[in-house]
């Protein structure tokens, strides 16, 4: 069933949003409860987002609306819910300082329940070996805006075979400049160059894990 | 200049024109702004190409010699040092914050807040000096500071040198070598000055949602400074279209209502403001602007050559744009950098055969030849030219090149901090002729407006 919040935040109307949020913790629902409504109305944002109703401008602004609402949210969680939430490392390739692609997609992950570890821009191929031992993830998704910075998502894929960890590793390459012929160059598992569509990926992905 | 300099350029000029016009030239035209290219293939690293523009003529030399088919290119135009005269915070260099062999790139921020629009409508100057630029120039954070003081004099310095440079390198690029430059002079679409510099593209594209009548507003207040501050520095014959980057107007940034309503409406009117003036432009359509590309068809025709980047389908433009636009591009990155020069030979044919076949048509990468593509795939593409893209073996068509506007044309209102009114009450009146005075006060106003103007991206 599609309630009030669902629909404001699938429609985009902030104010109504954020009212909506407010009455609900004011009468009793808990933070978990509407965290999944507005992930219901985030859904519908990607559904439309993907028949081109709504383009990058739209998603940009469901991403405001549900930080806002995580903003209000924040102070009524219990401390330490550490759900299983299956985790995600993502980054910017060396040599690269383009985030807007990247951000757009770990928010929408998160919104969806992932849990993302973002390594940032600029980063060395070897930090990424180094996050997935720390955290034991077994996805990776590297964005590369440049061409140029191609040869380091390559270096990446050499560095987790080297450390025994690429048979258990998927490696997920995004951004505008990537094609088949550059997943192939590079590798990596798959390449996607659409943000919600990158969402459906990582689902899939986990799925076939499971 | 030689004679034999003089007629290789005007036969490489003629060329390029004539295709921007969509008349028939002997053979398709090579032309590209390098995106380094030029300069990584002479040998130099980013950082010393940003860092010694001695070396951009050195690159020229060799990129010309070993590539004497090209008809129109364009190398380097950042000098990192003015960028670090004034601390210019809008780009990360490389050797100062990046590896020395990667590109300069971009800083996205929020430089002007959303509650600033009416002062950047109203009152400009005020809002360059008091607002913009203490967070957009690092040396600049505190006005009326020493450091702050001295940023100014040395920007304005170093501004006045890379111009230096870039009219030295036309001279000997057009002398030396007989190779006109493909663009001269830039501007940008108004939408993109707030979405790039100013807003950034987070707070624009919440401000298209929140308050798209302050967009609309700001993007008709920003017109007439944006057109004088691009023809200040385009070609003053006008044989070189004028560079217009576009970046937010792509697929899929906004709305196909979005842009009808908040980016093409003043991008429409500004691109109109340059060819009254007798200009014709090259737009970087970058990104996919396929579903916008049927906007280029209310423009006069031949009058905007349009690069397809490599997200757009380039057979696709062709139905849109063909017999409107001369359409540039094809020749896919990820082919030139990764591909072999057999693969480049049979795409160019293809090219050639079906987009290029009767005129309007440029061969070059998606908006520029990636700095990493292989030499040997750049040399195989212009071989494959040479063997397929010929018409004829002459060809009908006169050189565009006029010193003066066309008749009847004036400039909008050039801004001035000062009014050259304010200054002569000060002055209690002049003694001799006023308007010899008051000519160049108002020149030297209009062209530091224009410098303030020249860091909003």
């Amino acid at each position: 069933m599609i309630n009030g919040l669902i629909k404001a935040i699938a429609n985009l109307e902030e104010e109504t949003t954020l009212r909506l949020v407010k009455e609900k913790i004011a009468s009793g629902e808990t933070p978990l409860e509407i965290v999944e409504q507005c992930r219901k109305g985030v859904e519908i944002v990607g559904k439309r987002y993907n028949e081109e109703i709504y383009y990058l401008s739209d998603l940009i602004m469901s991403e405001e609306i549900f930080r806002r609402v995580m903003e209000i949210l924040e102070p009524h969680f219990p401390k330490n819910t550490n759900q299983n939430k299956y985790k995600l490392i993502m980054g910017t390739i060396e040599g690269d300082i383009h985030d807007l692609g990247k951000n757009i997609v770990i928010n929408l992950l998160r919104s969806v329940g992932f849990e993302v570890r973002d390594l940032g821009v600029d980063v060395q191929p070897e930090d990424f070996v180094k996050c997935v031992k720390e955290t034991g993830a077994s996805i990776i998704g590297i964005s590369v805006l440049l061409t140029f910075s191609i040869n380091s998502v390559k270096k990446v894929m050499r560095l987790l075979e080297e450390a025994g960890l690429r048979d258990n590793m998927t490696v997920v390459i995004g951004g505008y400049p990537v094609n088949e012929r550059i997943r192939e160059y590079t590798g990596a598992d798959y390449y996607e160059t659409d943000a919600v569509k990158a969402v459906e990926l990582f689902k899939r992905i986990i799925m076939e894990k499971e | 200049m030689s004679e034999k300099m003089q007629q290789l350029y005007n036969e490489r000029l003629r060329r390029y024109q004539a295709a921007i016009a969509l008349e028939m030239p002997d053979r398709i035209p090579i032309s590209a702004g390098s995106n380094y290219f030029a300069e990584v293939y002479a040998g130099h690293s980013n950082q010393e190409f940003i860092y010694d523009v001695n070396k951009w003529t050195e690159a020229d030399v060799k990129f010309v010699n070993d590539f004497p088919e090209v008809d129109a290119f364009r190398s380097g135009r950042f000098w990192g040092p003015l960028h670090d005269a004034v601390g210019f915070n809008m780009y990360k260099l490389p050797g100062r914050d990046l590896s020395p062999r990667t590109q300069f790139q971009f800083v996205e921020g929020e430089r002007m807040k959303a509650d600033e629009y009416d002062l950047l409508i109203n009152d400009p100057v005020t809002f360059l000096f008091e607002r913009f630029l203490p967070r957009t120039l690092n040396d600049f954070k505190e006005p009326g500071s020493i450091r702050a003081n001295m940023a100014l004099i040395k920007g304005s310095i170093a501004s006045g040198m890379m111009g230096g440079f870039m009219r030295n390198r036309s001279i000997y690029l057009q002398n030396e070598l007989g190779m006109p430059n493909s663009m001269g002079g830039v501007f940008l679409a108004p939408f993109d000055y707030l979405a790039d510099g100013l807003r950034g593209l987070r707070g624009v594209m919440l401000d298209v949602r929140r308050q798209p009548d302050k967009i609309l507003e700001a993007c008709d207040a920003l017109i007439p400074d944006i057109v004088n501050a691009g023809l200040a520095i385009a070609d003053p014959l006008r044989r070189s279209p004028i560079f217009l980057p576009l970046h937010r107007g792509a697929f899929p940034f906004l709305s196909p209502k979005q842009f009808d309503e908040l980016y093409w409406p003043s991008l429409k009117k500004t691109m109109l403001m340059f060819i009254e003036a007798g200009y014709t432009i090259r737009a970087y359509l970058e990104g996919d602007w396929g579903p916008n590309w049927h906007h280029f068809r209310e423009l006069p025709k031949g009058k905007v050559l349009c690069d397809i980047d490599v997200q757009g389908d380039i057979f696709m433009a062709k139905e849109e744009l063909g017999g409107y636009q001369c359409i540039a591009g094809g020749m896919p990155d990820s082919m030139l950098i990764l591909g072999t020069p057999a693969e480049v030979k049979e795409r160019v044919k293809l090219l050639c055969e079906t987009v290029g076949k009767d005129g309007g048509f440029i061969i070059n990468g998606g908006c520029g030849i990636p700095y990493d593509a292989r030499p040997e795939n750049f040399r195989a593409m212009i071989d494959a030219v040479l063997e397929y893209g010929r018409y004829s073996d002459t060809f009908d068509f006169e050189i565009q090149m006029n010193p003066n506007p066309p008749a009847g044309w004036q400039p909008p209102k050039r801004r001035v901090a000062t009014p050259w009114e304010v200054k002569l009450q000060e002055l209690g009146g002049v003694k001799g002729d006023e308007e010899l005075i008051r000519k160049n006060w108002e020149m030297l106003e209009h062209m530091a407006f224009n410098w303030l103007f020249s860091w909003m991206w």
